[in-house]
């Protein structure tokens, strides 16, 4: 054996030292809800997809718990940042109202059909949200709309949690979301440090299967350690892996490049760059394909066109864009037939050489 | 074991074959995965799910692959295999070093196909890395290079130098995604065998295009249209890439490259004036017939030049009986004998020396070859270059031809009396030589053909040879020229050791030119001349003669040797002074018999690499103990 085990996640030592940093970046207290709207895609009882509107609210709550550890967190995530260190109490307990507030500020109940809580960690994390803080949350929502989603890393989809939130929300409306990011296990050791393999996510969709809750899975598009064509390939895989455990709502995040990241050491070392859109696009078209009408699939790339997030030539990103936002609510993969640029056929070439050049997709675009 | 056998040398560019495939190098298109007219490579990563394939996708159709989780059974021929990560970044190296030796630890446990390759990373991982991936013999080293147009030549050219040295010459090197105009003649110049079309679309992205054989910035152009552009002008070139070494020319295009943009003439001007002294000169061919069309400088640096020179220092020996070196300028007609000019020297130097023309020698002085004895100024490249001719040269060619006149005139004993009979453009090449050889210089002005010029030379040459006494050479004349050609010429070959006895009584000359002449010893055939070509082959007494003071020899694992032909597994060593095109001696392993002589196709340095192939090919079969040999 020449590989050292020692140095299997040697690389979490520098997340962990610029975790260090970022925290040193956030602020003690803030008790800011970031929030935004989005046209969602809707399963009806009849099967049929209709589009509707979703208030996604981001809790100021200390943040995934996971990232605090030394190693570091994810290689990409960023998230935290946005969180209050030392959130108060007071802050905590009120966040139920807050967000009530928020929900009928932005329209309420005639303008949105669901509602997706988010912490830049778990939700069913009590070291977040309190268990009562989050069941008062919900209680005042569930009547409202048709969705509730809530996003939560797999360890804390336990029994206790899952029958302490369907205490006020019933199964239909409830969806959890996973970031399992891919369920190549070598991947999310050595390159995301997720935490968790796929047995863990096996195990956390069979449990909410068994209380009839659907499940939403993240697949990340493009960590680092990665090319662009086994990335695509990465995900396809874990679309296939995620839909035959039966998941029926698949969200494609491609990486996009946070302050105080190891991906971001990456970026400026030139051996990172964000995906590109294309990869987005075909990815999106193979999942859908692969998944059918049953299982929605979401393609809503963050800071798409931008430097830092997923592009192309800087001519088509927002077309392509606009056409995955449309898709993500639409399910019709027929809105992506529009698709057309002259950076595709670059796109497909570098795919092709990248993998065993300079490996990581450095091929750019310069427009006059 | 590599696939690949060794077919043409011709430098540092091969031509190698794997059975009916045609011979490399090979151009790969990007567009639909990596493909070439007869191939596809297969990208497949060793992770510990198994051999995952990077398939392309069917972009037209948008139709995916529908097992979308495909894990092979077995390894595909021509696959070039992977890590599962790759994290490249300075303060990563621990981890990059983990993922590389978790893939070497996965090689191990893996049955590899015949043809696979595997990539390295020169710019992330030292040459250890290197050396534990040519253990599981692949057929192909991918090299993991940025984007050369992008790069210091002062930092990339040294790169590829030293990694085509230390990457076994039978097996191929591929930089993906590193080609484009001017770079590919580079790269193939400079031994890499599989190159791809990525840069047509990546400078189609920076809008750039390949017109008229240069790089243009081109605003006006669609992405579009440059890539169409691009990519028929890349193919292109490919094609008279292959033209070109199949004529030994590809040093030349090289040159003439240096005009598609300044950063490619920053590689050629750094490997000429820096790196061609680490050229491996045996490599490159001293026996071709190709035409070489110099039309500047670049022509002091390219390698069959330094080639030429290198073997003329080391190899080429004046007679004892030579007392007089005449200097002339070239002509502009090759062999020079044959121009008017030096029919012109002619007259006045057998007009000067009169019953003493045994004793004058000419050299001939010229850009960029420096000197050319006139025994050997119908070998190559003294016969196949041309150059422009203004009578002007330049501050480099003074000195570098200069330098190599003194060293050769320092090989002379100090009586021989050295007379410069040269145009006015050849006074300073003189001026660098005179620091450490008297010269007398006849004529160093314009219109040295001039009737008082000639007339100087033959008074010049009188004067300086009074003291010698006069020979009468009788018809003697074209026997002496075969023996002085003839001996000089199979100096340059096998070195300046081995010497034919040409005893005038015993010799026979048969046959005219054109036609190659039979030379006769004691009414046997000893040798054969092709006076116009600069060809001599030696017949078996002739390697008899020679054999034990050759400097090309090949020891052969074998008593006996058999067909007509030598390959890499017979060889137990050869000598690393072979050049290909080279004639050959082969004796048995502990150089106890003479096993016969033939012509080696790729260099020693290479026959002592490779375990297949052809390497030489067999002229005559022998079995002499070498006892019955001269020393």
């Amino acid at each position: 054996m020449r590989a050292d085990p020692q140095n299997e996640r040697i690389f979490t030592q520098e997340i962990g030292k610029l975790r260090i940093l970022s925290n040193e970046m956030r602020e003690e207290q803030n008790d800011h809800i970031i929030n935004w709207v989005d046209n969602s895609p809707f399963l009806e009882d009849d099967g049929s997809i209709t589009q509707g509107l979703s208030l996604t609210m981001v809790l100021p709550t200390k943040g995934c718990k996971y990232a605090m550890a030394d190693h570091g967190g994810c290689s990409m995530c960023t998230l935290p940042m946005d969180n209050p260190l030392h959130p108060s109490e007071e802050s905590i307990k009120a966040l139920p109202q807050r967000t009530w507030d928020l929900y009928q500020k932005k329209g309420g109940s005639e303008k949105f059909r669901g509602v997706k809580f988010y912490t830049s960690g778990s939700f069913l994390d009590r070291w977040e949200l309190p268990m009562d803080v989050r069941k008062e949350i919900l209680a005042k929502f569930v009547d409202h709309v048709d969705e509730i989603t809530i996003e939560t890393r797999c360890e804390y989809v336990l029994s206790k949690h899952i029958e302490d939130v369907l205490q006020v929300v019933p199964p239909e409306k409830l969806i959890v979301a996973i970031g399992q990011e891919t369920t190549d296990d070598e991947i999310n050791t050595r390159s995301v440090n997720k935490g968790h393999k796929l047995r863990q996510f096996r195990r956390a969709v069979e449990l909410l299967q068994e209380y009839n809750v659907k499940v939403k899975g993240y697949i990340l598009l493009k960590s680092i350690f990665m090319s662009e064509l086994s990335a695509l390939d990465d995900v396809l895989r874990t679309a296939k892996h995620m839909n035959d455990l039966g998941v029926q709502n698949i969200s494609i995040n491609p990486c996009y490049i946070g302050k105080k990241t190891l991906m971001e050491q990456m970026f400026y070392h030139g051996t990172y760059r964000p995906p590109w859109l294309w990869t987005v696009y075909y990815s999106t078209i193979a999942v859908k394909k692969l998944v059918g009408d049953e299982t929605r699939v979401i393609s809503d790339p963050v800071a798409a066109g931008s430097d830092r997030g997923p592009r192309n030539c800087g001519q088509c990103d927002k077309s392509i864009k606009a056409q995955l936002k449309e898709f993500s609510a639409t399910q019709d993969l027929s809105v992506l037939d529009k698709v057309e640029c002259e950076c595709r056929e670059i796109y497909h070439a570098a795919l092709n050489t990248e993998h065993l050049a300079n490996g990581m997709g450095t091929t750019e675009i310069f427009y006059r | 074991m590599t696939v690949f056998d060794i077919q043409t040398e011709l430098g540092y560019t091969r031509r190698l074959v794997s059975g009916d495939l045609k011979p490399t190098p090979w151009f790969v298109s990007t567009a639909k995965g990596l493909q070439t007219n007869e191939l596809s490579f297969t990208q497949v990563i060793l992770s510990e799910r198994g051999f995952m394939p990077l398939e392309p996708m069917d972009f037209e159709t948008l139709e995916f692959n529908s097992n979308y989780d495909k894990i092979l059974d077995e390894l595909p021929e021509w696959c070039i295999l992977t890590p599962r990560l790759y994290p490249a970044a300075d303060n990563l190296q621990k981890s990059l070093d983990y993922e590389l030796n978790l893939f070497l630890d996965r090689l191990d446990e893996v049955d590899l196909p015949k043809a696979f390759g595997l990539v390295y990373d020169p710019i992330h991982t030292d040459l250890d890395h290197l050396r534990e991936l040519l253990k599981y013999k692949p057929s192909i080293i991918v090299i993991r290079f940025p984007n050369l147009e992008d790069e210091s030549p002062r930092k990339m050219l040294p790169k590829i130098m030293e990694l085509r040295k230390e990457i076994p010459p039978n097996v191929a090197m591929y930089i993906p995604g590193s080609g484009g105009l001017g770079y590919q003649t580079l790269l193939i110049a400079l031994g890499i065998d599989i190159i791809d079309d990525l840069a047509a679309y990546r400078f189609a992205a920076r809008q750039r295009g390949f017109i008229d054989q240069m790089i243009h910035y081109l605003p006006d152009y669609s992405m579009t249209e440059l890539i169409k552009i691009n990519l028929e002008s890349l193919r292109r070139d490919f094609d008279n890439i292959l033209f070109q070494i199949g004529r030994n020319g590809l040093w030349t295009k090289f040159a003439k490259d240096m005009h598609v943009h300044p950063h490619v003439a920053s590689f050629r001007h750094l490997l000429a004036y820096e790196q061609s002294l680490s050229l491996d000169l045996a490599k490159f061919r001293k026996f071709s017939d190709n035409s070489l069309p110099f039309t500047g400088e670049e022509a002091l640096y390219h390698p069959d030049v330094l080639a030429y020179q290198s073997r003329l220092k080391e190899r080429y020996v004046e007679r004892d009986e030579i007392k007089m070196i005449v200097l002339l300028p070239c002509s502009a007609r090759k062999p020079y004998h044959e121009s008017y000019s030096h029919r012109k020297y002619e007259k006045s130097i057998q007009a000067g020396a009169q019953e003493r023309r045994n004793v004058v020698k000419v050299w001939s002085l010229t850009s960029p070859l420096g000197v050319v004895p006139r025994d050997i100024e119908t070998v190559y490249p003294a016969a196949n270059y041309d150059i422009p001719v203004t009578g002007n040269w330049s501050e480099a060619e003074t000195r570098i031809t200069g330098s190599l006149l003194a060293d050769m005139l320092d090989t002379l004993d100090e009586e021989v009396i050295v007379v410069a009979h040269v145009s006015a453009g050849y006074k300073d090449m003189i001026e660098v030589a005179q620091e450490r050889k008297n010269i007398i210089i006849n004529w160093a002005d314009h219109q040295s053909r001039s009737d008082e010029a000639l007339e100087n030379l033959s008074n010049t040459i009188r004067n300086n040879l009074q003291k010698f006494d006069p020979v009468d050479l009788g018809k003697k004349g074209a026997y002496l020229e075969a023996r002085n050609v003839i001996q000089a010429i199979t100096r340059y070959n096998h070195g300046p050791d081995v010497k034919l006895d040409f005893d005038y009584q015993r010799v026979r000359i048969i046959g005219r030119p054109p036609r190659p002449l039979a030379i006769q010893k004691d009414k046997q055939h000893w040798i054969t001349w092709d006076k116009l070509g600069g060809d001599v082959r030696l017949h078996k007494r002739a390697v008899q003669d020679i054999a034990m003071n050759s400097i090309n020899w090949i020891l052969v694992t074998a008593e006996k040797l058999r067909g007509s032909n030598l390959f890499g597994i017979g060889v137990g060593e050869a000598s690393t002074a072979i050049s290909p095109g080279d004639e050959v001696i082969f004796f048995n392993e502990d150089k106890t018999k003479l096993l016969g002589i033939g012509v080696a196709t790729v260099s020693g340095m290479t026959m002592n690499r490779v375990q297949s192939g052809l390497v030489a090919s067999i002229r005559k079969k022998l079995q002499v103990n070498v006892t019955e040999l001269e020393e």
